[in-house]
């Protein structure tokens, strides 16, 4: 049996059950934080996005002006 | 801030030290590495922070063992080993934690609590004898180490720690049977 793969994944398995059990507040945590850096990480691509249609807007105007002084 | 248990897995022995067979082959160096690889995947699926002590068949002496646990900070301290007698009928799974190591008695309680929660889902799953939690100090007298426990590897480390005896490699049933199923009914 201990040279079975089966069992030493039933062995892992089992010692991964009992460490969730003994620390019941680890995956929670750990789903909590990545909300956290899925929140920041949205905020940053809002604030991306902000900063390139700023950009787009003032290439425009530098493409309107260009035009008024082209013959 | 969010805290994230830090988990140190031992898998034992390794490198030099793979003399710890099966009557049918079974080397506990490799099949205890098996299972601490396949942990890990486990536990950071479940959102552990976690450490192994080797990652392929190398030599790690047990200090060193204990050094990297005390270093990485760790929360918890899981040592993997299957065991072995002279006796080829001895059989089942335990678990040892520590009790008074180089650090006092502080981390006794924890331990003692993971390492019951450990050995009864062992026992639960695999259908194996229940040997038991467990416990050894050094008595021998005059050692400045007397009344501490007995394996080094949690005397040394600044956490709890346990170290999960996964069957007997010198049971030929435990160690050849193929299927755990064909155990567990029996």
């Amino acid at each position: 049996m201990l040279k079975s793969q089966d069992y030493q994944q039933e062995i892992a398995d089992a010692i991964a059950a009992s460490l969730e059990k003994a620390y019941p507040k680890a995956r929670q945590e750990r789903i909590a934080e990545l909300m956290k850096e899925n929140k920041e990480l949205a905020q940053n691509i809002i604030q991306i996005k902000t900063e390139r249609d700023k950009l787009k807007m003032a290439v425009k105007r530098i493409q309107e002006v260009v035009m008024e002084f082209e013959p | 801030m969010v805290w994230l248990p830090r988990i140190f897995i031992d898998p034992g022995h390794g490198g030099k030290d793979r003399t710890n067979r099966g009557p049918t082959g079974y080397i506990e160096a490799d099949g205890v590495l098996d299972i601490a690889l396949r942990l890990r995947l486990l536990l950071q699926a479940a959102g552990f922070l976690v450490h192994l002590s080797r990652e392929t068949d190398s030599t790690v002496n047990l200090y060193d063992r204990s050094s990297k646990t005390n270093n990485w900070g760790a929360d918890l301290f899981v040592s993997i080993h299957t065991n072995a007698h002279p006796n080829p009928s001895a059989n089942g799974v335990e678990a040892w934690h520590s009790l008074n190591g180089e650090w006092g008695g502080q981390f006794h309680a924890e331990a003692k609590r993971v390492a019951n929660i450990v050995q009864t889902e062992l026992v639960a799953r695999t259908g194996l004898r229940d040997r038991g939690i467990k416990t050894r100090l050094i008595e021998t007298a005059g050692s400045p180490i007397r009344g501490m426990d007995w394996y080094a590897v949690i005397r040394r480390t600044k956490c709890p720690a346990i170290i999960i005896e996964a069957g007997f490699h010198t049971n030929p049933t435990e160690e050849a049977c193929s299927s755990l199923k064909t155990i567990s009914k029996k």
